[in-house]
């Protein structure tokens, strides 16, 4: 081995802490990375399997409103004699106990396996021996065989179900090997039967089509579509699908932001621990330059000793990326049931692109890392290269130019502020810059903040003077140690800051909103899916019920736009008292509710955001009678549904639509009756006939607030995995800091220092840092989170946010940065106050 | 006819099987859901070209022989078998699908294009319910999805088509029902009740139009329709059966189906008909016919066909090899078999004689 390969390797494994503290920093740093991207490309896949799954091989599906397809036109297009395969599909949502699952309505006989099918479920055949039960015994369904296996349930086996707020008895038929994952969600069973559970009678949900490619397909296409009625369309499968518009429009917007900042919190990890692990080495590599090992070498070896640790570093952070992953993907899906749509994550997936986005950042930032300190020890003259105040003198003068760069960040993160309007990247580029500049000011803060008090204290004590000024003076172990905490300190605030604005908002908004005493929501998974309804006998019982004055109706159903793709409708009957709870943002007041009642719509702010409508543009969906072009009267505030809703009047729904289900119910109940009686009379009344959701506006509320709780439960492991980040290198910096000046504190002690003055010196220094930090990072933080919440979340989701400012939100950034100045105090603090003075000294 | 019965058993064979064992459909001897072949009964037509949805399975089986006039030859089939899934139950509740259905249909269309040397075969399967499958009780009306077998009058219209084949032809019947065995009543083995009725017309013209890859050429020839239903059950012994319908020039025609049992022999029970052209029935028994193989072809599906035979009816004077217009017939359904259009040529009653035929084998399909 040359030398200074051999030399180095000697320093790091005699200090194997240090070797440790890098290689744990850059497995953090990495895991993060893979972790993150591992829950959302797992989420993501499940997502998507659960919509092949259902699509199987088709290439096209036939869409109408939520009432759904005429059954008959169906059997039209099948006598047509075109040359595309038809399956009809019926679906909805059962639950078994707790797992809730597809229902998918099929006929087996439209399916591929019978030798000339269409494209339901792909390769699920129902066996020909299976048959007469599955056409003629009651609740037969089939599911994927590990599904059943979860579930305990073994082929004849009957079991209840619950459909649509209905326990119906169903039996394991049989079941089948998955092809795919997201086989395992489905609940297979006849058409006829899914569209008695589902009370879809006469109407399919979808038609599923194999449509031949090339010329022929496309001429079928004109030819079917010639003999489509209103309303009812045809579209590519995978293109634009219902359920992925969605996700795209919305959720990816989250998984993104995430995946963004658990990059930049790995960088800069990964980045801390690697430059330190050069810098300690200093000493080495002054002596290695004496002995006349050429920059070159040195280089080679600093650079050679970065890829190797970094390789380590980042493969072992990918083994505990997926790790973390694993739980982080139950949070991911979590939130998507929750706001958008079940998905049962049952394959954890690592993309391979991941793999190597994780390992290569790993590489990359060390590489990064160690260059920067390693071509400065290596360039500097052999002699003057032992000697520390040469390193400080640079790190003092490149003070000026870390200044500057904070300025340019700082410019740079304005600038794209309010040179552009509508790019979400745009905002996170911002957002970073901003960060960045926080970090590059926060060594000169330091420095200045050190002599300033240093100044003031010089008379009562000199001591402290001392310590201070060894602050300023030691800024290449310092600064980089601010720096790192200010940024991680100043995220956190921001984070913080915005969610509890959020919060806020959310509950000034519910309280606004919720006028109602008591709500009735039709049973069933699934935003604005059109199955879930009230039945129509129960909704008049309940409204019927002695102590109820007033009621609001609710139908929510997503309608196909003819530029936008889906959109969310709520089609309302409102209580005179209901009108009061939307907050109007655009639009004339006195004439909005007029405009609506005669067919205009009143949309939501982030719909409006997302489809850059204002007030007197046009929306056109396509109707059961057609498409209809509907104007917008106003805008309200909405927090509800991030992809934005629009208002219409039920009256004109039904009329457009020809839909007259309802999907909730509004109960304002009369002075003096107490909404937990009317609760258990209103259960009573429901009971043995449809299972509803029958809720107080306090139960409301708080469901929302926890489902937003949830909602923010990754943004707050990001939050404690970044404050585990800066709290990390900060202890790591702070130690070696110290345990460098060991001969300078032993020098003090001897000077007549006790040991507990020496540990309080020690313990002031790093105090003093975490302050420094802090104080840099509180008025950064604010500033972040008006960035989050004015830049990001309104380019994000469309919504308006007030900020409100708590102390609280700062409590869990003092905290860290407090105790983690602290922490790293103490070990260097007991050391010296212990370690035999004479040989402390003698070291030199 | 016996070899019917075993082409739609064997796609039902596992419906009848498990549906009697779960109790949901009376399929077996025992059942009283379903009425059975016991006795001769007095056809009635047109009335019986309609289904009889008080037996548990039934058939519409049509082959034949087209020619272009450029010369081209065709042979086709199209078949419909009913299969009931539950015996009629009591009238639905009033918020029942209408997907519910008691019977189901499956659909057989296949063209031999000898010119092109192409066979061609689709499967259709569908439920008695939307108007997706049915069949009239009253008159000869039978379909899955748009292939339908229809009569207007004395007109068959029969409408058909799968990728890059279309037909559509007229046909008329050149003769009388002939009913098969004793007077309609096809007994399948010495159990009382495992019978069927079953009649043929053993020769219809057929005139109209097939469409080939969108060209539409005129088409003439003659078809053979078997009609056969029941509720009988099957022999556990039988392993399968070879099935022929002749067409002869001089305007005599010959059925004869051979059932296998297991150890390799001839069923007793096999039998046949024998139409002269003077229009006179006989019925054969087993041991009236002799046939022996000449050739064999091995499917590239799996499994080995017997391809060439020799037919023997002493008593008749008649001695005609078969050779198939095309080596691969086999239809790739549920089940597998081979069902294809043969040249007919030899002697009766000592002189010369040629003619057309379909031939149906069963029971050897093998995994490959």
């Amino acid at each position: 081995m040359r030398l200074p390969w051999a030399a180095l390797l000697r320093h790091l494994l005699r200090h194997p802490a240090q070797l440790a503290l890098a290689l744990v920093g850059l497995a953090l740093g990495v895991a993060t990375i893979a972790a993150v991207d591992m829950a959302t490309a797992s989420a993501y896949r499940a997502f998507e399997l659960s919509i092949d799954a259902v699509n199987g091989a088709a290439t096209h599906q036939i869409l109408a409103g939520p009432a759904g397809i005429d059954e008959l036109l169906y059997v039209a297009l099948r006598r047509a004699g075109l040359p595309i395969d038809f399956a009809p599909i019926v679906e909805g949502y059962a639950a078994i106990g707790d797992r809730t699952l597809q229902l998918v309505g099929i006929d087996p006989f439209a399916s591929p396996a019978f030798g000339n099918g269409a494209s339901a479920p792909g390769a699920l055949a129902v066996r020909l021996e299976d048959l007469p039960r599955w056409f003629t015994q009651g609740g037969t369904v089939m599911m994927a065989a590990a599904t059943a296996a979860e579930l305990r349930l073994s082929p004849g086996q009957s079991f209840p179900l619950e459909v649509s707020g209905r326990t119906r008895s169903a039996q394991l038929l049989a079941s089948f090997g998955a092809e795919r994952p997201g086989d395992e969600t489905l609940l297979l069973t006849d058409i006829a039967q899914a569209q008695e559970w589902l009370h879809l009678v006469g109407h399919l949900s979808r038609i599923a089509l194999r449509v031949p490619a090339g010329r022929d397909g496309e001429l079928a296409l004109a030819r079917l579509r010639e003999r489509l009625p209103a309303g009812v369309e045809v579209h590519a499968v995978g293109s634009r699908t219902r359920e992925n518009l969605d996700l795209a429009a919305t959720f990816a917007v989250n998984l993104q932001a995430m995946s963004l900042l658990a990059l930049l919190v790995g960088f800069f990890l990964i980045y801390s621990a690697v430059s330190f692990a050069v810098v300690q080495r200093r000493a080495i590599i002054g002596v290695l330059r004496a002995l006349g090992a050429t920059r070159r070498e040195v280089l080679a070896a600093l650079l050679g000793e970065a890829a190797v640790i970094g390789t380590v570093g980042a493969v072992l952070g990918l083994l505990l990326g997926v790790v973390i992953g694993h739980a982080l993907v139950r949070l991911v899906a979590g939130t998507i049931n929750d706001l958008y749509f079940v998905v049962t994550v049952s394959r954890v997936t690592l993309p391979a692109s991941s793999i190597l986005k994780a390992l290569a950042a790993g590489i990359a930032v060390a590489l990064i890392a160690a260059a920067l300190p390693a071509l400065e020890a290596a360039s500097s003259n052999p002699q003057l290269g032992l000697k520390r105040s040469v390193l400080e003198a640079r790190a003092t003068g490149a003070l000026r130019w870390l200044l500057l760069a904070s300025a340019l960040l700082g410019a740079g993160a304005l600038a794209i502020v309010f040179g552009s309007t509508r790019s979400l990247l745009a905002g996170f580029v911002a957002l970073f810059l901003l960060l960045l500049a926080v970090a590059a000011l926060a060594p000169a803060a330091l420095r200045a903040s050190a002599r300033a008090a240093a100044h003031c204290l010089a008379r009562a004590s000199p001591i402290a003077r001392l310590a201070l000024n060894d602050i300023a003076a030691s800024l290449s172990r310092t600064g980089v140690a601010v720096a790192a905490l200010s940024l991680a300190v100043c995220a956190m605030i921001g984070v913080a800051l915005m969610v509890d604005s959020f919060r806020e908002s959310l509950h000034d908004w519910l309280g606004r909103t919720l006028r109602a005493d008591v709500y009735v929501t039709a049973p069933g998974p699934g935003f604005a899916r059109p199955e879930r309804r009230i039945e129509k006998d129960v909704a008049a019982a309940l409204i019927a019920t002695p102590g109820i004055i007033a009621h609001s109706e609710s139908r929510r159903v997503r309608v196909e736009s003819k530029a936008f793709g889906p959109v969310s409708l709520d089609a309302l009957t409102l209580a005179p008292g209901s009108y009061a709870g939307f907050q109007l943002t655009a639009g004339n007041r006195g004439s909005v509710w007029d405009a609506y009642e005669r067919g205009a719509l009143v949309i939501s702010e982030p719909l409006a955001w997302r489809l850059r409508l204002g007030v007197g543009d046009q929306l056109t969906l396509v109707t059961a009678r057609g498409p209809h072009a509907f104007e917008v009267a106003g805008i309200y505030r909405e927090y509800g549904n991030d992809a934005g809703t629009a208002l219409v009047s039920r009256a004109v729904y039904e009329a457009w639509w020809q839909d007259d289900a309802v999907t909730a119910l509004g109960l304002y109940l009369a002075p003096r009756v107490q909404a937990a009686g009317m609760l258990a009379r209103l259960n009573a009344v429901a009971a043995g006939r449809q299972a509803l959701m029958i809720r107080s506006n306090a139960d409301v509320r708080e469901l929302s607030m926890s489902i937003f709780e949830r909602t923010f439960v990754i943004t707050r492991v990001l939050y404690w995995l970044t404050a585990g980040v800066a709290a990390l290198s900060l202890v790591s910096a702070l130690v070696a800091w110290e345990l460098e000046r060991s001969r300078e504190l032993a020098l003090l002690r001897s000077l007549g220092l006790t040991p507990r003055g020496v540990a309080v010196l020690i313990e002031a220094q790093t105090g003093f840092i975490g302050v420094v930090a802090l104080l840099t990072a509180l008025p950064a933080g604010v500033l972040t989170a008006l960035m989050l919440i004015d830049v990001v979340n309104r380019r994000a989701f469309g919504w308006q946010i007030d900020l409100h400012v708590r102390a609280q939100a700062f409590a869990a950034a003092v905290g860290v940065a407090l105790s983690a100045a602290l922490v790293a105090g103490v070990y260097p603090a007991w050391r010296s106050a212990r370690a035999p003075l004479a040989q402390a000294i003698r070291e030199e | 006819m016996r070899a019917r019965v075993r082409v739609l058993a064997l796609l039902a064979a596992g419906v009848a099987a498990a549906a009697a064992a779960d109790g949901v459909l009376p399929f077996g001897h025992d059942s009283a859901a379903f009425e059975h072949a016991l006795t001769p009964r007095e056809f009635v037509f047109p009335r019986d070209h309609g289904a009889h949805p008080t037996f548990a399975h039934e058939w519409w089986y049509l082959t034949g022989h087209l020619q272009a006039p450029a010369g081209e030859r065709f042979g086709f089939e199209l078949t419909f078998f009913r299969i009931a899934l539950a015996r009629a139950g009591p009238d639905a509740q009033a918020d029942a699908s209408h997907w519910r259905a008691q019977q189901m249909y499956v659909a057989h269309f296949a063209v031999t294009d000898v010119g092109r040397g192409h066979f061609h075969f689709q499967e259709r399967l569908a439920r008695d319910a939307l108007g997706l499958a049915g069949a009239e009780a009253s008159a000869l009306k039978v379909w899955v999805d748009d292939w339908s077998l229809e009569a207007a009058g004395a007109v068959w219209q029969i409408r058909a088509a799968a990728q890059g084949y279309a037909l559509d032809v007229q046909m008329t019947a050149e003769l009388a029902p002939v009913l098969n065995g004793e007077g309609g009543l096809s007994q399948k083995s010495s159990v009382p009740g495992d019978a069927s009725y079953y009649y043929s017309i053993p020769r219809l013209a057929v005139r109209g139009h097939l469409v080939r890859d969108g060209q539409a050429l005129n088409v003439s020839g003659s078809a053979w329709l078997d009609r056969e239903w029941g509720s009988g059950a099957l022999a556990a012994d039988e392993a399968g059966w070879d099935w022929f319908a002749l067409q002869l020039a001089d305007g005599s025609e010959l059925m004869f189906y051979s059932l296998r049992r297991r150890d390799g022999r001839r069923e007793p029970h096999s039998a046949g008909t024998w139409v002269g052209a003077d229009g006179r029935v006989r019925a054969l028994a087993s041991d009236d016919v002799r046939i022996s193989v000449q050739d064999y072809w091995m499917s590239p599906r799996g499994g080995r066909y017997p391809a060439r035979w020799r037919v023997e009816v002493p008593a008749l004077a008649l001695a005609v090899n078969l050779r198939p217009v095309l080596a691969d017939q086999e239809l790739d359904g549920r089940p597998r078999y081979w069902e294809g259009a043969v040249d007919v040529s030899g002697t009766h009653a000592g002189g010369n004689i040629s003619g057309q035929g379909y031939v149906e084998l069963v029971g050897y399909a093998r995994a490959p």
